[in-house]
């Protein structure tokens, strides 16, 4: 069985809620793309259901969640509620977008980091990613013993 | 170190202008003569403002006849917090307001399901029915305020026109800014698609925007029509000639669509209104305005016979980008508020909503719009310049500027024409392509250093040493008491009456030429709710009656 950082990292690109402010999303898979990433952009309207079945069906490495509204306060910690329940803890979720400074440690708390604003160099945003999925597959080893 | 900047003083004191293109592509010399613009005729081409072509302005005494609306775009909470937000603008000297629907309204849903659990009154104010609206609005004098109702569909205007007759008011005489979102909304949010567009034709949501415009030509004299978001463009990823010219081509399908429906040229086009994004490029948002104006006049003239003033001036609604502030440094948005006015001042808009300095944080405080209004107060009072009409006109680089832009314009106003259209080009996907394109251009721009931008690229700053300025969140006690109010109001309604209205609605919708105001009126004096007149609508096209699929038509 291949390992998991041999072969082309995963992502899954997702909208949560109802915010269709997407530019920066779409931006972003075209530069994962561009750093050898497999990128899947599941588009907006994304419920934490429909965007945990896509990324196991999918078999991503890491969720990137696209957040604007204040919406994301409820959204993200349901939809890392379903990854705990299920039992899933080989999927790194990592956020960017329009994120309160008071809300980032509540979202580092439990477990999605990154928390990129506007700005933030492509260079540290794809280090991070990197980072996360290395330190995951490096986890999942451990486990199998 | 990323910054661009000199890293010595000697090499910071010789700095010297290392960019000569404008935003949108247009190469610029170092200076301008009157050789640069032989080929423009002063009289044909800027003339008077108030006169063919209407380079200068659409009105003869422009600023001196009346300033630009200060209305800042506004939506928030509930109804109750919303109306105390209008009172605040209107206290510090807003002239004209804005009514944005929360992304729950947007899509039709109601606040009590599912989907819209933390929605409700996020990026914009809840608002479900009549009550509501009427509360939004509770205290303002309708008759002397110039309201902008912002929904995807026309339920929000409908029922601030029912609000308005309830409190005596006749609606003929209100000033309002309706939004026709049919034509655009679907560029910059894509999902709208499945909602406006069905088996190739208007959906009967599409159509009904169309009917309302109808209703307004005919009953609503002060009834602009805001038909095209140019700030959508810009924010996008497009430039200043992907604005205009889609600017321009949205305009000819609205026009054709009336013109069909028996409406002749001049009644048609003294309605129309786009808004115009304002970016960096100061010359470039001044010289793009004019350019418009120029071709608008033109074209309505030349290509659909316009003979009244009216229909071949346009009037503009200027937005001050959001795309363009920054979270870093975020003071700093007010120098970038404040430029960005004063372009849309010497381009001679009639109105101007700014990004208020807080707003790449959240819905923007009081402070940030207090401020914003406050940036346009001292371009009016204290910087003199709006005592002379279109001062930069005559200026060699302006005219040059505008003449350039106008020529691109046309070139891709051309091109969307031959591809059928403005909504052909819509749906063949090469909108959005240009715009994705146009937002990977900038991206790269910004990140090669290109394209500066001051505490992003260069002069940046640690975070933990940034300011951070207080931030807006509504209040979820409010939150949950607006959601017990709809469930009240909606148990007691008389429900066979609502029940009637939307058969009536469903009923007209089924004939293809009836037109669904009047039913939809009906239906909200029969206090049905704006989920109930969409869902049916919705229904009618073979649609799910509720977008998220929760809800089935309850009658």
């Amino acid at each position: 069985m291949v390992e998991r950082t041999e072969r082309k990292i995963r992502i899954l690109v997702a909208k949560l809620g109802m915010d269709t402010h997407d530019r920066g999303a779409l931006l972003l898979c075209q530069l994962l793309r561009d750093a050898g990433m497999e990128v899947i952009y599941t588009g907006y309207f994304q419920t934490p259901e429909s965007v945990v079945r896509s990324a196991v069906s999918e078999d991503i490495n890491a969720i990137c969640l696209s957040l604007l509204d204040d919406s994301y306060m409820f959204l993200v910690p349901k939809l890392m509620d379903i990854l705990k329940k299920k039992g899933i803890d080989d999927i790194s979720v990592i956020a960017g977008g329009i994120i309160s400074d008071e809300y980032k440690p509540v979202l580092e708390n439990i477990g999605v980091t990154g928390n990129f604003g506007p700005g933030t160099s492509f260079k540290t945003i794809i280090d991070h990613i990197l980072e996360r999925v290395k330190t995951s597959s490096v986890d999942a080893q451990e486990k199998k013993g | 170190m990323e910054s661009k900047t000199a890293s010595t003083i000697e090499k910071a004191y010789r700095e010297a202008v290392s960019d000569f293109t404008t935003d949108c592509g247009i190469p610029v010399k170092e200076i301008y003569t009157h050789e640069d613009v032989q080929e423009i005729n002063p009289e044909r081409d800027i003339g008077l403002a108030g006169s063919y072509p209407f380079t200068r302005g659409p009105h003869p005494l422009m600023y001196r006849g009346k300033l630009w609306n200060i209305r800042q775009i506004t939506g928030l909470s509930t109804p109750k917090r919303f109306n105390e937000r209008l009172k605040f603008e209107i206290k510090e000297g807003a002239t004209a307001l804005d009514y944005h629907i929360d992304g729950t309204g947007s899509y039709g849903l109601e606040p009590d399901q599912p989907t819209a659990e933390g929605q409700v009154g996020v990026c914009g104010v809840a608002s479900s029915t009549v009550d509501d609206v009427t509360t939004a609005v509770d205290g303002l004098p309708l008759d002397e305020l110039s309201l902008c109702l912002v929904q995807p569909f026309p339920t929000l205007t409908q029922a601030y026109l029912v609000a308005a007759r309830r409190r005596g008011y006749q609606e003929h005489k209100l000033r309002i800014v309706h939004p026709v979102f049919s034509l655009w909304y679907s560029m910059c949010h894509r999902s709208y698609q499945e909602d406006l567009y069905v088996k190739d034709g208007l959906s009967t949501l599409g159509k009904w925007s169309y009917d309302f415009c109808e209703y307004a030509l005919k009953h609503l004299p002060k009834c602009s029509f805001w038909y095209f978001d140019g700030p959508s463009v810009m924010d996008g990823g497009g430039n200043a000639i992907h604005e205009m010219a889609f600017i321009l081509a949205a305009r000819n399908e609205l026009i054709r669509e009336m013109l069909k429906r028996g409406f002749d040229i001049d009644t048609i086009g003294e309605r129309l209104s786009p808004t115009v994004g304002l970016g960096s490029d100061f010359f470039e948002n001044i010289a793009k305005v004019r350019a418009l104006r120029r071709l608008w006049a033109r074209t309505m003239k030349e290509q659909f016979g316009a003979t009244s003033p009216a229909a071949m001036s346009l009037r503009v609604h200027v937005n001050v980008l959001g795309g363009i502030m920054t979270q870093q440094q975020p003071l700093v948005n007010i120098a970038r508020g404040a430029i960005g006015a004063l372009s849309g001042v010497l381009a001679g808009c009639q109105g101007i909503q700014l990004a208020c300095y807080d707003e790449t944080f959240a819905t923007p405080t009081e402070d940030g719009v207090k401020l914003a209004i406050r940036t346009q107060q001292v371009i009016r009072y204290e910087s003199g310049v709006a005592r002379v009409i279109d001062p930069l006109g005559g200026s060699y680089y302006i005219e040059w500027l505008t003449s350039t832009i106008e020529k691109r314009v046309e070139e891709m106003l051309t091109k969307i024409e031959g591809m059928g259209g403005w909504m052909a080009a819509l749906q063949s996907g090469w909108v959005h392509k240009e715009l994705d394109q146009g937002t990977v251009a900038t991206q790269s721009r910004e990140k090669d250093g290109d394209r500066l931008v001051v505490g992003v690229n260069c002069f940046r700053i640690p975070p933990e040493e940034d300011f951070r300025p207080p931030a807006f969140a509504p209040d979820d006690t409010d939150i949950e008491a607006y959601i017990a109010d709809f469930q009240a109001f909606k148990s007691r309604r008389d429900n066979k009456k609502v029940k009637k209205s939307l058969e009536n609605l469903s009923e007209a919708a089924r004939q293809e030429k009836v037109n669904l105001v009047p039913s939809v009126f009906n239906a909200l004096e029969a206090e049905a709710t704006f989920p109930e007149i969409i869902g049916v609508m919705r229904m009618n096209d073979g649609l799910q009656y509720d977008w998220a699929g929760e809800r089935d038509f309850p009658f």
